[in-house]
């Protein structure tokens, strides 16, 4: 009967910590479970919490979750240990330090303190705990909503990447901290090139406040994490129909006039249709399917809300900001198992047969998952090949039988015209944009611009491709 | 109310840098090219002369080029020591504390890792920008220079988003030969700043002056361009800014309030020249100063004696004025420096408190400005300076003509106590080295002086001899007047003493001889005869001084000949390189570069066929050239020639023939599909075909032999009308007129010429077919996949998978070993007359080796699109098919290449290149006219 006194935003929040409690003992239980448990996207969850709190997500979480423990504690049922663990922390020691952080005394003192009646008030603002203790560093150069999109993404990354774990440790008592600066490297390193930079530029001190520049900024790397995903599940349904398997959907037409066009209304429309038409048993990249589940769907079009929006004012536009961090966040662990694949491009692959011996073919790679532009060759000797020419994502590149072949969604122009150096163009590795009058535009890293690639040599052989996928994808 | 003021939109004599984008006009082209360029490699290389404006095309336009989050530039120049400054720089921008202490020179690893954390701190690609580079040749030592190059190729192997733009003047490339030695690649991504054209210079006044509002008179461009260079078409950047800063200002102080400025064609007309522009700029703002005297010579210190700008402390510079004796006030010079940077000739303090001068062309101004006797001492000073540091390394002193110097000029020189000590210290050792000289001498003296009266004594002691035998005969008839006689002769020897007394030895002898003529004329011939020795003695010593005097003569002129060997073979290292330097340009000026290098090749007598000076004619043929001949639909697998004409058989199993150098094949009719075809004798070819050996008769166009077979022939030749097929690693025999197939053994390759067939057999045993059996003529542990016979039989050349090559003799059974390939041989051939053997690899590389001359580098061609399958020589050219179904035809003779260079038409060298490359060459502007 209470609860008809309540607002709706009470009841909203207290709803919210329904949830929490529920799965109390759960420390997996994520902002991503929240949101999926009232079936908002997360930037719009964020936003609620936000408004109402003051609050991000997870400090809201966490707080429901000390709050919880002070029950505990007051009854003494067990140790703070055996109490933190009970309220969903995963270590004691982090659990006494934002416990102390919140109530300003350690956890062990707390049925002294409200015995007493010293119960101070909680602090909710205090969130040095989970935007990390990077030290000054992170502080002056990053935007403290960098600090948990940092750490979020690349804690995300550690299941497909195991080494990166020891970057997370860290001996307290020593006085260390976290170097963010060191996740975020890695983290860039795990993903594509062509999404990588853009992060890399996220967290480039030139996007330190939140500003129209790093929302501008922001949204650029979402699309780009979409269209790279829209352009992985084309290739996965065109090697799927190539090796003989017949999706029927009676929406072939609709597909590849989508994919002819890759606006935003296509690129929503395609990540929601093919799914369903790949079968995950022989997809090359594993998890797919799980990928495009409604909360997906929820949040690319939260995304799309938030920019068509216009944010007026400075305040307006820091909100607008942490809010497209939340779906960054979002996307980013969502695709965080392309860490598991390694983008490359094979240049060239050269055969030799000597008289007594099998044939060997020697794959030349550049590696496209990393820091700098100057991709570094790599040399590859193997008794099968691989596609040529191509930008592959591949599981090792000493498997050969086992690639996705991304071209002419991703291609490279390294092998330029190495006769005649002064036509040479810049070297960099172009996404697909978009179909028009018969010739492929696409974008590169630098510039904002579309351009054409006509002049590169393997330009021919991308067109044909495109048309033959087309062909393909319009007979489903 | 007054007109706001101003500012002037032109530079003077400053660089442009980020925030003067709106003013930078005029370098489209470039900017655009460096923005290509910069991802191509790590490394890039922007040269050109003083004043070209090339630190404005990088830290202006290149930079505006980049969005803020993709460029952090750090701007580096020497200071003190490069890395020292490069580690200054990095601090500066580090959050975190690199914990580099500042008394130490930083390790590579130390400069990475602050480059690392700096990386992080901004996660934006780091670009190195070494401004003004060439100070590091002009002030650092080869102890810097090698340090620096340590740590670059260090860096240049880090994983991080790092880049170099080095930024110099053109006239010191050459000290980056030894960069290209540790850094290969050094000079190969490279941007060429000229001075303006005039169209962009002409944008490069409107531009800015449309930015600023200002208006232009019609004409007015053009009026200042003439002005500035009349003659040539290319502008100094640099120097258009002065006067445009010039007219701006004059403008300014003419113009009403509130009026709009114009800049008018007046104002051109009452300007000087540039160099007066300049030279009354200085003049004018140092007659302003409180005293310009002492004005002067503060800024002199800011000039080397090289006429370009230094970069000094205040310090530096009252240490440089005490060495010319000028005495100078803390408090004094402090104002002078201030005073001098307000009146825009010196720059403000860098990071490190060193002031500068503006610009070269300043310092050139002053450089004017210093005496003869002035820069004289200067230039004494510096010597002194590094004989110094020279002798605290070495232990070397002063030599003795550098004191002899030292002499007149030391009194003007204000010397230190330890130099002063250092100059002692070299007197004392030069004057033990010069009484050491001396004693030599004398006793070299001494020698001289004994050979030359033993001489002296001999004609001495002839006309003594005739005395004494008058003499002897008077004293047979009288006792009497023989004592006379011995009284003359006891004057004639007091004489004798008195003329001659450094011969007194022999004259002795020629008394005594004397006394017993007066005795008895026996005694007169033994005195005869001893003086006849010693006559023989002399001219035997005299002969020898002559010998001696021969050998002289020839040690001169055999030293006169490693003279003129050493002055040509240092011309010929310079032709070489000037091969090389041919490279590192474009058309045309490789291409002039070369033939220089080729006509100095000629005249100097090096060897002809020289590598480098192919590579560097080839290079430039290939820059306004191609060498492909033609382009096939399919690749072609074999190729040979065939009475003049070159028969091809193609991948698609047609034969087609060329007529030499011509663009088109024509198609010979077969009626079979030839999976291969090898030339025989006659006219004839054989031809695999699906399980058939067909032979073919090109002058009856008709198949006239057929031969079904159950194998696919890998290799068929002819010997002595008999067929041999290789099949894998099978040999077989084919005898056309029993039309029998016989296996007769195992071979990994096969080769014939002149009648013999040679097989490698699968041990590396190499054997001669001769009648129906083998006999082995030598071995190999080379794992061979191809074998060729040279055509007179001598030589074996033998390649494999590896790219390995070797030539086996097989008279001495010698083996070289042939410099390697990257990658495996695909095809080996000799030429006809047996002197050359040229191979082709998949590392899409063609080598040609010299064989009378193996100890040479081969000639190489490279950067081909494909790798070349077969190779064929024809008349001094080289036929080579390509992978991809190109036709190369390649020039082996560098004449021919040099002709060929010529047909292309280079235009002729301007002045400023023939001045970029002088040397001790010939150089000739327009080299075809010699050629």
């Amino acid at each position: 009967m209470e609860n008809e006194h309540l607002s709706m935003d009470d009841r909203f929040l207290l709803k919210l910590k329904g949830h929490i409690l529920n799965r109390l003992q759960d420390e997996d239980f994520s902002v991503e479970d929240l949101a999926n448990e009232v079936a908002f996207s997360r930037s719009h969850l964020y936003r609620k919490i936000h408004a109402l709190t003051g609050l991000s997500i997870s400090q809201f979480i966490r707080n429901i979750r000390l709050e919880a423990s002070t029950e505990l504690l007051e009854m003494e049922v067990a140790t703070v240990s055996e109490i933190a663990y009970r309220v969903g922390f995963g270590s004691s020691t982090y659990f006494t330090k934002c416990f102390h952080e919140y109530y300003g005394y350690p956890p062990g003192e707390h049925k002294r303190k409200s015995a007493e009646g010293n119960y101070t008030t909680p602090n909710p603002n205090l969130n040095a705990a989970t935007n990390g203790s990077g030290g000054g560093t992170l502080e002056s150069l990053h935007p403290r909503a960098s600090g948990s999109l940092i750490e979020e993404i690349f804690r995300a990354l550690i299941p497909y990447k195991p080494s990166l774990e020891k970057f997370l440790l860290v001996d307290e008592e020593e006085g260390e901290s976290i170097d963010f600066r060191l996740l975020a490297y890695q983290s860039i390193k795990c993903f594509p090139w062509p999404l990588g930079v853009e992060l890399r530029r996220l967290y480039s001190s030139h996007f330190k406040e939140l500003d129209e520049a790093r929302l501008a900024q922001s949204h650029k790397t979402f699309k780009k994490a979409l269209r790279l995903m829209c352009y992985i599940l084309i290739a996965e349904l065109i090697e799927q129909i190539k090796n003989g398997s017949n999706p029927k959907s009676g929406q072939g037409q609709k597909l590849a006039a989508a994919i002819e066009g890759m606006k935003p209304s296509d690129i929503k429309f395609l990540l929601s249709e093919i799914p369903a038409l790949i079968n995950p048993d022989q997809c090359l990249i594993q998890g797919l399917n799980d990928l495009f589940d409604p909360a997906f769907q929820r949040e690319v079009e939260s995304w799309e809300e938030l920019h068509a929006e216009k944010p007026n004012g400075k305040e307006a536009v820091y909100e607008a900001c942490l809010a497209m961090e939340q779906s960054l966040i979002y996307i980013l662990k969502k695709i965080a198992f392309l860490a598991k694949y390694r983008l490359v491009n094979v240049s060239d692959i050269r055969v030799s047969k000597p008289k007594f011996g099998e044939a060997q073919f020697e794959h030349y790679y550049h590696f496209l998952n990393a820091m700098d532009a100057d991709f570094k060759l790599h040399l590859e000797n193997l008794d099968a090949f691989a596609d040529s020419h191509s930008v592959l994502l591949m599981n090792s590149i000493k498997d050969h039988s086992n690639f996705l072949n991304l071209s002419p969604f991703v291609v490279d122009t390294y092998e330029q015209n190495s006769d005649a150096k002064q036509n040479a163009a810049k070297r960099d590795i172009f996404l697909y944009h978009h179909w028009e009058k018969g010739e492929l535009f696409y974008q590169g890293s630098d510039l904002n611009s579309v351009e054409m690639l006509t002049n590169y040599d393997q330009y021919p052989n991308w067109l044909v491709a495109f048309q033959k996928s087309l062909a393909l994808i319009q007979k489903i | 109310m007054s007109a706001p003021v101003k500012h002037s939109p032109f530079k003077f004599l400053d660089s442009y840098t980020l925030k003067d984008a709106d003013l930078f006009f005029g370098r489209d082209q470039e900017v655009e090219e460096a923005y290509t360029k910069v991802f191509q490699s790590k490394i890039l290389l922007v040269y050109g002369a003083s004043g070209t404006g090339k630190s404005s095309l990088i830290n202006c336009g290149l930079a505006n080029k980049f969005s803020a989050s993709d460029w952090l530039p750090i701007s580096v120049r020497r200071g003190g020591n490069i890395l020292r400054s490069l580690m200054y720089q990095l601090e500066r921008l580090s959050y975190a504390d690199v914990g580099f202490e500042k008394p130490n020179l930083p390790t590579k690893e130390e400069i990475l890792a602050s480059i690392q954390s700096v990386f992080l701190d901004y996660f934006k690609p780091i670009y190195l920008i070494f401004d003004q580079f060439e100070e590091l040749f002009i002030f650092g030592d080869k102890e810097e220079w090698q340090t620096f190059t340590d740590t670059l190729s260090f860096l240049l192997e880090s994983e991080l988003d790092l880049h170099f733009i080095f930024v110099m003047r053109g006239d010191y490339l050459e000290y980056l030969s030894e960069f290209e030695q540790s850094i290969p690649g050094f000079f190969d991504n490279r941007l060429r700043v000229e001075p303006m054209r005039g169209s962009q210079a002409k944008q490069s006044i409107s531009g800015p002056c449309e930015q600023a509002g200002i208006q232009v008179e019609d004409g007015f461009e053009e009026a200042l361009l003439e002005r500035i260079n009349s003659k040539s078409q290319r502008i100094e950047p640099t120097f258009l800014q002065v006067f445009l800063d010039k007219i701006y200002k004059q403008a300014q102080s003419r113009a009403k309030e509130g009026s709009q400025l114009e800049l008018k064609r007046s104002a051109v007309e009452d300007l000087g020249g540039i160099s007066d522009v300049l030279a009354e700029f200085v003049d004018e703002q140092i007659f302003q100063m409180p005293d310009p005297k002492k004005a002067w010579s503060v800024l002199k210190c800011f000039v080397s004696l090289d006429g370009t700008k230094i970069p000094l402390r205040a310090s530096e510079v009252k240490s440089s004025l005490e060495q010319l004796q000028i005495e100078i006030s803390d408090v004094d010079l402090e104002n002078t420096i201030a005073d001098l940077v307000n009146k825009r000739i010196l720059k403000g303090k860098d990071e490190e408190e060193r002031f500068e001068l503006r610009h070269d062309s300043l310092a050139l101004k002053i450089y004017e400005r210093i005496s003869i006797q002035e820069r004289e001492r200067r230039e004494l000073q510096r010597f002194l300076n590094i004989s110094l540091i020279e002798y605290k390394k070495r232990g070397t002193l002063l030599k003795e003509e550098d004191l002899d110097y030292l002499n007149g000029h030391q009194r003007k020189l204000e010397l230190d106590s330890e130099m002063e000590e250092f100059i002692q210290k070299s007197r004392r050792q030069s004057s033990r080295t010069r009484r050491k000289r001396q004693n030599q001498r004398v006793i070299g003296a001494l020698i001289l002086l004994l050979a030359l009266s033993s001489l002296y004594g001999w004609y001495y002691s002839q006309g003594e001899k005739a005395r004494a035998d008058q003499a002897a005969q008077v004293a047979q008839e009288e006792s009497l007047k023989a004592q006379e006689q011995k009284g003359i002769a006891d004057q004639e020897r007091f004489k004798a003493e008195a003329n001659a007394q450094i011969a007194l030895d022999e004259k002795q002898k020629a008394e005594a001889a004397k006394e017993n003529a007066l005795a008895e004329s026996q005694r007169a011939r033994i005195a005869e005869n001893s003086a006849r020795e010693e006559k023989q003695k002399a001219e035997a010593e005299r002969e020898k001084a002559i010998a001696s005097e021969v050998e002289a003569q020839e040690q001169k002129n055999s030293a006169d000949l490693e003279r003129a060997k050493a002055e040509r073979l240092s011309k010929i290292a310079q032709s070489r390189q000037l091969a090389l330097q041919s490279q590192q340009v474009s058309f045309p000026l490789n291409a002039n570069l070369a033939l220089n290098a080729f006509l100095n090749n000629q005249s100097l007598g090096d060897y002809p066929e020289q590598a480098d000076l192919y590579q560097a004619l080839l290079m430039a043929y290939r820059s306004g050239a191609s060498l492909k001949l033609l382009q096939h639909s399919a690749a072609f697998k074999n190729l040979w020639l065939n009475e003049g004409r070159l028969i091809l058989l193609d991948q698609e199993g047609q034969l087609f023939s060329q007529t030499q150098g011509s663009r088109v094949i024509q198609k010979i009719p077969l009626k079979v599909r030839a999976e291969m075809a090898w030339p025989l004798a006659q006219n004839r070819i054989a031809i695999q075909g699906e399980d058939v050996l067909s032979i073919y008769d090109l002058k009856a166009s008709r198949i006239i032999d057929e031969k079904p077979i159950d194998f696919t022939a890998d290799d068929v030749l002819e010997v002595n009308n008999v067929l041999y097929l290789l099949a894998g690693t099978e040999l077989y025999s084919y005898n056309e007129n029993a039309r029998q197939v016989e296996l007769i053994g195992n071979s990994r390759a096969i080769s014939a010429s002149d009648n013999r067939l040679l097989s490698l057999d699968p041990n590396g045993q190499v054997l001669l077919r001769n009648a129906n059996s083998w006999q082995s003529i030598a071995q190999t542990s080379f794992k061979a996949d191809i074998m060729r016979l040279s055509p007179d039989g001598s030589n074996l050349a033998l390649a494999n998978q590896k790219g390995e090559i070797r030539l086996l003799n097989l008279n001495s059974k010698a083996e070289i070993q042939l410099s390697a390939h990257l990658s495996a041989v695909s095809d080996l051939q000799f030429s006809a007359d047996g002197k050359s053997l040229a191979s082709a690899s998949m590392d899409r590389s063609i080598k040609v080796w010299s064989l009378e001359n193996t100890l040479e580098r081969p000639k190489e061609i490279r950067g081909l699109n494909y790798w070349m399958q077969k190779l064929c020589f024809a008349n001094g050219e080289l036929y080579a098919s390509s992978y991809e179904g190109d036709l190369y035809l390649i020039p082996l003779k560098n004449k021919d290449l040099a002709q060929k260079l010529c047909q292309l038409n280079p235009s002729p060298m301007n002045d400023s290149e023939l001045k970029t490359y002088r040397s001790d060459l010939n150089l000739n502007k327009e080299p075809c006219y010699e050629n």
